[in-house]
């Protein structure tokens, strides 16, 4: 009798789960199974997860697929040009640039270039350190840019942004409001999206999206992408946020010692 | 193309796109990686042999895809899901390990090849041989993975045991 499983027999239960032993093999195994308590245990505990795992099976094929992306395979199919989604780990430029394709399609076209300048501060805290602090970000902002609600230094929004990190699955969008804007309308729904999830210097880091109205009466929407890593159940450290028309600081003036490079 | 093979690469979006998912563990990059497949498939639409199964050779581009894009991603990071990220515990909530939440997350902690196979052998029903041919290695291989899986995700179950135990004894304690 059996007492220890070795690897072998793992291989010969999950085999013979799976229909894949050769007939004599089978009755062998069957004969150890029905004689040694540790095997039949064993083979219950495999046996009965395969089952739950084919039954769920079913419920994963209807799960979500995105009439988008069932428009966008059609497409590829008719082979007709397809505007094929920029991978969220890709975005040197914002798919937002279509959705804020009023008058800001400038301030957008600029973030690609931003977002290249940025990304070599990451794992120093630089740009959040020098942004939270610096006047031209924390100042009203002028033209296109007409939000209701601070972007930086604005503990609200940095809880939701924390909490929707901490929640919600990458492509996910969740709504909130904010407390000036309570109400919940079309007109002050916020959404933050999580773009992508990776591990950076020891921590899990993620990228997001936010996009809020600024007119209600056009629709205009605006929103920035940010960067942050998290630092333990629930907090969610800023690494970078990139606003449009905030200006970026000049690099020259940062510090060795504030690059951590 | 053939308005039947058409029809039958459409059918396959939501087999395609759960086998995705089993690879890359985001739905976003699922999703990238399916387009990015089917273009593949489009372009080598004459490769395909008919009489053989379409699923299995859509699955194969999907399987190369995911590869070609994960040696992109070793030159500009590393690219996780959103579960590593949450570092959380399984769900042990004392439901003997054979709980529907519970597995998936016990299978979204397995290692990629180990779980690429189980979803091919197990939930997409492809014997060893076939799933050796999507994943390109030998169905000896994708044998002693799916074996391996199972021992992991059974251990799984033996420390939600024992933490019923636990919960269990710490009950009687306090009962007294």
């Amino acid at each position: 009798m059996t007492t220890e499983l070795k690897e072998q027999d793992y291989v010969l239960l999950s085999a013979y789960i799976d229909g894949e032993l050769a007939p004599t093999e089978c009755r062998k195994l069957e004969d150890r199974i029905a004689n040694c308590p540790v095997l039949t245990r064993q083979f219950n505990i495999m046996a009965g997860q395969s089952i739950v795992l084919r039954n769920q099976s079913d419920r994963l094929l209807n799960d979500r697929v995105y009439p988008e992306l069932s428009k966008s395979i059609a497409d590829i199919l008719d082979q007709k040009p397809v505007a094929k989604r920029n991978p969220a780990h890709e975005q040197t430029e914002s798919p937002l640039k279509a959705r804020a394709a009023n008058n800001n399609t400038a301030i957008w076209t600029g973030i690609g270039a931003a977002a290249a300048v940025l990304l070599a501060f990451v794992g120093g805290n630089w740009f959040n350190e020098n942004l939270t602090n610096d006047p031209v970000a924390l100042a009203p902002k002028t033209g296109t840019h007409l939000a209701s609600f601070s972007q930086i230094g604005n503990p609200v929004l940095d809880h939701e942004i924390s909490l929707t990190l901490e929640k919600t699955l990458s492509g996910d969008i969740r709504h909130v409001a904010l407390a000036q804007n309570q109400t919940r309308d079309s007109a002050s729904d916020i959404q933050i999206e999580p773009l992508r999830t990776f591990r950076q210097g020891g921590r899990f880091c993620r990228e997001y999206r936010v996009t809020f109205p600024v007119d209600a009466a056009t629709a205009t929407q605006d929103g920035f992408y940010g960067r942050a890593c998290r630092t333990g159940e629930g907090q969610w450290e800023t690494v970078y946020r990139l606003i449009p028309g905030v200006e970026l600081p000049d690099l020259e003036e940062a510090t060795p010692s504030k690059h951590k490079l | 193309m053939d308005t039947a093979l058409r029809s039958e690469l459409a059918d396959l979006l939501p087999r395609a796109l759960r086998f995705a998912r089993s690879l890359t563990r985001d739905a976003v990059a699922a999703e990238d990686l399916v387009q990015t497949a089917y273009i593949k498939a489009v372009e080598r639409i004459e490769q395909f042999e008919p009489g053989t199964r379409l699923d299995s050779w859509l699955y194969r581009i999907i399987q190369t895809s995911w590869i070609d894009e994960k040696r992109r991603d070793q030159r500009r990071g590393n690219v996780i899901s959103f579960e590593d990220a949450r570092e959380t515990a399984l769900p042990m909530q004392n439901h003997g390990g054979t709980d529907r939440i519970f597995l998936q997350a016990a299978m979204a902690s397995l290692v990629e090849d180990q779980r690429a196979a189980m979803t091919l052998v197990l939930i997409e029903g492809y014997s060893y041989r076939e799933a050796g041919d999507i994943l390109g290695v030998p169905d000896g291989t994708v044998m002693s993975r799916v074996a391996r899986a199972r021992k992991i995700l059974a251990a799984l179950h033996d420390d939600d045991s024992n933490l019923t135990n636990m919960t269990a004894s710490s009950e009687v304690r306090h009962d007294h």
